[in-house]
Protein backbone atom coordinates (compact mmCIF):
# COMPACT_ATOMS: atom_id res chain seq x y z
CA UNK A 1 0.00 0.00 0.00
CA UNK A 2 2.70 2.51 1.07
CA UNK A 3 4.08 1.43 -2.29
CA UNK A 4 1.17 2.54 -4.67
CA UNK A 5 0.95 6.20 -2.45
CA UNK A 6 4.69 6.64 -3.31
CA UNK A 7 3.94 6.00 -7.02
CA UNK A 8 0.90 8.19 -7.13
CA UNK A 9 2.67 10.88 -5.62
CA UNK A 10 5.91 10.81 -7.71
CA UNK A 11 3.50 10.63 -10.72
CA UNK A 12 1.15 13.64 -9.99
CA UNK A 13 4.90 15.14 -9.48
CA UNK A 14 6.00 14.55 -12.79
CA UNK A 15 2.64 15.37 -14.11
CA UNK A 16 3.26 17.96 -16.61
CA UNK A 17 7.15 18.23 -15.94
CA UNK A 18 8.18 17.18 -19.38
CA UNK A 19 11.74 18.19 -18.81
CA UNK A 20 12.32 16.06 -15.26
CA UNK A 21 9.98 13.13 -17.54
CA UNK A 22 12.68 13.32 -20.25
CA UNK A 23 15.51 12.69 -17.85
CA UNK A 24 13.97 10.25 -16.22
CA UNK A 25 12.98 7.94 -19.30
CA UNK A 26 16.75 8.55 -20.53
CA UNK A 27 18.22 6.77 -17.34
CA UNK A 28 15.46 4.16 -17.56
CA UNK A 29 16.27 3.42 -21.13
CA UNK A 30 20.15 3.64 -20.58
CA UNK A 31 18.93 1.55 -16.41
CA UNK A 32 22.02 3.66 -15.93
CA UNK A 33 23.83 6.27 -17.05
CA UNK A 34 26.02 9.88 -15.70
CA UNK A 35 24.66 13.03 -14.99
CA UNK A 36 26.51 15.08 -18.03
CA UNK A 37 25.38 12.27 -20.48
CA UNK A 38 21.55 13.01 -19.97
CA UNK A 39 22.86 16.51 -20.70
CA UNK A 40 24.44 15.79 -23.92
CA UNK A 41 22.14 12.92 -24.84
CA UNK A 42 18.95 14.96 -24.44
CA UNK A 43 20.60 18.63 -25.21
CA UNK A 44 19.06 20.34 -22.53
CA UNK A 45 20.58 22.82 -20.16
CA UNK A 46 22.81 21.42 -17.40
CA UNK A 47 21.19 23.50 -14.61
CA UNK A 48 17.95 22.49 -15.99
CA UNK A 49 18.95 18.74 -15.45
CA UNK A 50 20.76 18.79 -12.42
CA UNK A 51 17.62 20.14 -10.95
CA UNK A 52 15.57 17.40 -12.47
CA UNK A 53 18.12 14.54 -11.04
CA UNK A 54 17.83 16.40 -7.93
CA UNK A 55 14.11 16.00 -7.97
CA UNK A 56 13.86 12.60 -8.93
CA UNK A 57 15.83 11.79 -6.40
CA UNK A 58 14.40 13.69 -3.96
CA UNK A 59 11.33 11.34 -4.99
CA UNK A 60 13.27 7.82 -4.63
CA UNK A 61 13.13 7.30 -8.08
CA UNK A 62 17.10 7.29 -9.00
CA UNK A 63 20.06 6.60 -6.84
CA UNK A 64 23.45 8.31 -7.19
CA UNK A 65 26.61 8.07 -6.70
CA UNK A 66 28.29 11.69 -6.75
CA UNK A 67 26.54 14.98 -6.21
CA UNK A 68 24.62 16.60 -9.05
CA UNK A 69 25.84 16.19 -13.23
CA UNK A 70 28.88 14.04 -11.89
CA UNK A 71 26.66 11.48 -9.97
CA UNK A 72 26.21 7.97 -11.76
CA UNK A 73 22.62 7.20 -11.79
CA UNK A 74 20.19 4.33 -11.55
CA UNK A 75 16.67 3.55 -11.33
CA UNK A 76 15.08 2.30 -7.60
CA UNK A 77 12.68 -0.35 -7.25
CA UNK A 78 10.04 2.78 -7.72
CA UNK A 79 11.30 3.82 -10.44
CA UNK A 80 10.63 0.96 -12.15
CA UNK A 81 7.01 0.36 -10.59
CA UNK A 82 6.58 3.98 -12.10
CA UNK A 83 7.37 3.01 -15.55
CA UNK A 84 5.25 0.36 -15.33
CA UNK A 85 2.31 3.19 -14.96
CA UNK A 86 3.95 5.49 -16.58
CA UNK B 1 10.93 -43.48 -11.98
CA UNK B 2 13.82 -42.25 -13.56
CA UNK B 3 14.93 -38.39 -13.43
CA UNK B 4 14.49 -37.47 -17.10
CA UNK B 5 17.33 -35.38 -18.61
CA UNK B 6 14.97 -32.36 -19.14
CA UNK B 7 15.27 -31.95 -15.67
CA UNK B 8 18.81 -31.27 -15.56
CA UNK B 9 18.62 -28.73 -18.57
CA UNK B 10 15.31 -26.72 -17.29
CA UNK B 11 17.13 -24.23 -15.30
CA UNK B 12 19.50 -23.35 -18.28
CA UNK B 13 16.44 -22.75 -19.81
CA UNK B 14 14.57 -21.14 -17.23
CA UNK B 15 17.94 -18.91 -16.86
CA UNK B 16 17.95 -17.88 -20.46
CA UNK B 17 14.16 -16.92 -20.15
CA UNK B 18 15.18 -14.94 -17.07
CA UNK B 19 17.56 -13.02 -18.47
CA UNK B 20 16.16 -12.16 -22.02
CA UNK B 21 13.65 -10.64 -19.51
CA UNK B 22 15.40 -8.38 -17.63
CA UNK B 23 17.68 -7.47 -20.43
CA UNK B 24 15.27 -5.86 -21.95
CA UNK B 25 15.30 -3.14 -19.35
CA UNK B 26 18.76 -3.36 -17.90
CA UNK B 27 20.84 -4.08 -21.48
CA UNK B 28 24.01 -5.61 -20.01
CA UNK B 29 24.59 -9.34 -19.24
CA UNK B 30 27.09 -8.79 -16.83
CA UNK B 31 24.96 -6.44 -14.38
CA UNK B 32 21.76 -8.72 -15.08
CA UNK B 33 24.58 -12.39 -13.67
CA UNK B 34 26.54 -9.85 -11.52
CA UNK B 35 24.45 -9.90 -8.39
CA UNK B 36 23.17 -12.90 -5.99
CA UNK B 37 19.43 -11.23 -6.03
CA UNK B 38 19.13 -12.42 -9.55
CA UNK B 39 20.42 -15.89 -9.02
CA UNK B 40 18.02 -16.49 -5.60
CA UNK B 41 15.65 -14.80 -8.27
CA UNK B 42 16.45 -17.86 -10.74
CA UNK B 43 16.35 -20.59 -8.02
CA UNK B 44 13.09 -19.77 -7.06
CA UNK B 45 11.72 -19.67 -10.77
CA UNK B 46 13.67 -23.06 -11.45
CA UNK B 47 11.75 -25.14 -8.38
CA UNK B 48 9.08 -23.66 -9.23
CA UNK B 49 9.89 -24.66 -13.45
CA UNK B 50 10.73 -27.96 -12.02
CA UNK B 51 7.07 -28.82 -9.92
CA UNK B 52 5.32 -27.61 -13.11
CA UNK B 53 7.22 -30.43 -14.89
CA UNK B 54 6.85 -32.81 -12.48
CA UNK B 55 2.85 -32.51 -12.60
CA UNK B 56 3.14 -32.00 -16.29
CA UNK B 57 5.05 -35.76 -16.49
CA UNK B 58 2.18 -37.38 -13.88
CA UNK B 59 -0.70 -35.64 -16.26
CA UNK B 60 1.01 -36.55 -19.40
CA UNK B 61 1.54 -40.51 -18.02
CA UNK B 62 -2.24 -40.47 -16.60
CA UNK B 63 -3.60 -39.41 -19.92
CA UNK B 64 -1.64 -42.08 -21.70
CA UNK B 65 -0.54 -39.61 -24.54
CA UNK B 66 0.70 -41.99 -27.63
CA UNK B 67 4.48 -41.69 -28.03
CA UNK B 68 4.52 -38.80 -25.13
CA UNK B 69 4.98 -35.41 -25.66
CA UNK B 70 8.73 -34.50 -26.14
CA UNK B 71 10.29 -33.24 -23.01
CA UNK B 72 11.62 -30.02 -24.94
CA UNK B 73 7.94 -28.82 -25.38
CA UNK B 74 7.12 -30.28 -22.02
CA UNK B 75 9.73 -28.05 -20.54
CA UNK B 76 8.51 -24.72 -22.25
CA UNK B 77 5.35 -25.47 -21.42
CA UNK B 78 6.58 -25.72 -17.55
CA UNK B 79 7.81 -22.42 -17.82
CA UNK B 80 5.27 -20.68 -19.52
CA UNK B 81 2.48 -22.54 -16.97
CA UNK B 82 5.07 -21.02 -13.83
CA UNK B 83 5.43 -17.57 -15.40
CA UNK B 84 1.25 -17.37 -15.55
CA UNK B 85 0.96 -18.71 -12.26
CA UNK B 86 3.39 -17.19 -10.64
CA UNK B 87 2.43 -13.88 -12.10
CA UNK B 88 -1.53 -14.20 -11.06
CA UNK B 89 -1.35 -15.89 -7.99
CA UNK B 90 -3.52 -14.37 -5.66
CA UNK B 91 -5.83 -15.39 -2.66
CA UNK B 92 -8.82 -13.33 -2.41
CA UNK B 93 -11.51 -13.23 0.41
CA UNK B 94 -14.64 -11.67 0.00
CA UNK B 95 -13.05 -9.89 -3.17
CA UNK B 96 -9.86 -8.28 -1.53
CA UNK B 97 -6.44 -10.07 -1.96
CA UNK B 98 -5.14 -11.38 1.54
CA UNK B 99 -2.19 -12.94 0.08
CA UNK B 100 -0.79 -11.25 -3.20
CA UNK B 101 2.20 -13.23 -4.29
CA UNK B 102 1.88 -11.94 -7.44
CA UNK B 103 2.54 -8.54 -5.88
CA UNK B 104 5.77 -9.79 -4.08
CA UNK B 105 6.86 -11.39 -6.91
CA UNK B 106 6.99 -7.98 -9.41
CA UNK B 107 8.25 -6.48 -6.02
CA UNK B 108 11.11 -8.44 -5.88
CA UNK B 109 11.82 -8.81 -9.85
CA UNK B 110 11.88 -4.87 -9.56
CA UNK B 111 14.55 -5.33 -6.90
CA UNK B 112 16.34 -7.07 -9.33
CA UNK B 113 16.24 -4.77 -11.85
CA UNK B 114 17.51 -2.25 -9.64
CA UNK B 115 20.01 -3.93 -8.38
CA UNK B 116 21.39 -5.65 -12.14
CA UNK B 117 20.81 -0.89 -13.16
CA UNK B 118 23.32 -0.22 -9.63
CA UNK B 119 25.58 -2.73 -11.08
CA UNK B 120 25.79 -0.88 -14.52
CA UNK B 121 26.52 2.01 -12.72
CA UNK B 122 29.63 0.52 -11.28
CA UNK B 123 30.51 -0.33 -14.47
CA UNK B 124 30.24 2.89 -16.25
CA UNK B 125 32.37 3.96 -13.42
CA UNK B 126 35.10 1.82 -14.24
CA UNK B 127 34.82 2.78 -17.77
CA UNK B 128 35.13 6.43 -17.18
CA UNK B 129 38.36 5.79 -15.17
CA UNK B 130 39.70 3.67 -17.62
CA UNK B 131 38.65 6.02 -20.85
CA UNK B 132 40.00 9.06 -18.71
CA UNK B 133 43.29 7.32 -18.09
CA UNK B 134 43.81 6.99 -22.02
CA UNK B 135 42.83 10.22 -22.50
CA UNK B 136 45.54 11.42 -20.37
CA UNK B 137 47.97 8.86 -21.98
CA UNK B 138 47.37 10.00 -25.29
CA UNK B 139 47.93 13.74 -24.76
CA UNK B 140 51.00 12.89 -22.61
CA UNK B 141 49.32 15.25 -20.05
CA UNK B 142 51.40 16.61 -17.32
CA UNK B 143 50.29 18.35 -14.12
CA UNK B 144 50.92 22.24 -14.37
CA UNK B 145 52.63 22.62 -17.96
CA UNK B 146 51.09 25.32 -19.38
CA UNK B 147 50.82 23.63 -23.20
CA UNK B 148 49.31 20.53 -21.83
CA UNK B 149 46.50 22.25 -19.98
CA UNK B 150 45.33 24.48 -23.06
CA UNK B 151 45.53 21.15 -24.73
CA UNK B 152 42.65 19.35 -22.04
CA UNK B 153 40.97 23.03 -22.69
CA UNK B 154 40.64 22.23 -26.00
CA UNK B 155 39.44 19.04 -25.88
CA UNK B 156 37.11 20.42 -23.33
CA UNK B 157 35.77 22.87 -25.89
CA UNK B 158 35.67 20.16 -28.67
CA UNK B 159 33.81 17.23 -26.52
CA UNK B 160 31.48 19.54 -24.55
CA UNK B 161 29.82 22.20 -27.44
CA UNK B 162 26.70 20.72 -28.72
CA UNK B 163 23.17 21.82 -28.99
CA UNK B 164 22.30 24.76 -27.92
CA UNK B 165 25.44 25.79 -25.67
CA UNK B 166 28.06 28.13 -26.86
CA UNK B 167 31.56 28.77 -25.69
CA UNK B 168 30.70 31.19 -23.26
CA UNK B 169 28.93 28.25 -21.04
CA UNK B 170 31.81 25.74 -21.84
CA UNK B 171 34.67 29.06 -20.70
CA UNK B 172 32.18 29.09 -17.72
CA UNK B 173 32.45 25.27 -16.86
CA UNK B 174 36.59 25.31 -17.85
CA UNK B 175 37.00 28.32 -15.10
CA UNK B 176 35.00 26.24 -12.53
CA UNK B 177 37.31 22.95 -12.92
CA UNK B 178 40.07 25.50 -12.73
CA UNK B 179 38.29 26.57 -9.81
CA UNK B 180 37.85 23.44 -8.75
CA UNK B 181 41.21 22.08 -8.60
CA UNK B 182 42.50 25.19 -6.72
CA UNK B 183 40.35 24.44 -3.88
CA UNK B 184 40.86 20.45 -3.61
CA UNK B 185 44.09 20.11 -5.12
CA UNK B 186 42.80 17.61 -8.11
CA UNK B 187 44.53 17.72 -11.55
CA UNK B 188 43.18 19.89 -13.84
CA UNK B 189 43.64 17.27 -16.57
CA UNK B 190 42.03 14.25 -14.92
CA UNK B 191 38.94 16.46 -14.07
CA UNK B 192 38.56 17.41 -17.82
CA UNK B 193 39.04 13.46 -19.23
CA UNK B 194 36.93 12.48 -16.49
CA UNK B 195 33.92 14.98 -17.60
CA UNK B 196 34.68 14.18 -21.18
CA UNK B 197 34.67 10.46 -20.80
CA UNK B 198 31.36 10.80 -18.84
CA UNK B 199 29.63 13.06 -21.36
CA UNK B 200 30.38 11.41 -24.28
CA UNK B 201 31.94 7.76 -24.65
CA UNK B 202 31.65 7.63 -28.68
CA UNK B 203 33.61 10.93 -28.25
CA UNK B 204 36.09 9.47 -26.73
CA UNK B 205 36.61 6.23 -29.00
CA UNK B 206 36.91 8.26 -31.98
CA UNK B 207 39.43 10.75 -30.34
CA UNK B 208 41.68 7.96 -29.17
CA UNK B 209 41.25 6.35 -32.56
CA UNK B 210 42.34 9.56 -34.27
Amino acid sequence: MAATIEIAQAQASLYQDFDTTRVFKFILQKSAAPGWMVVKELGQDADKTKASLVKLRNLGLLEGSGDGLDGFYHSTSLGYALNEVL
Amino acid sequence: MPIGSEYYYLPVLVLAFLVLDLFIDVKSLPAILGHLFFWLYWMIYSAAAETALYFLHQNSATNGSPGGIPNLLLAFAAILATTTVLQSLTFKVGGKPVLDFSRYLDDYRRGVLSSSAECKARFEKRRVLKQSGLILKKVNYKVGEPEDEIRMKTIYADAMLFGARDSAIVNREIVEIEQSCVNSGGSFGALVASRVAQTDPEWVKNFLAS
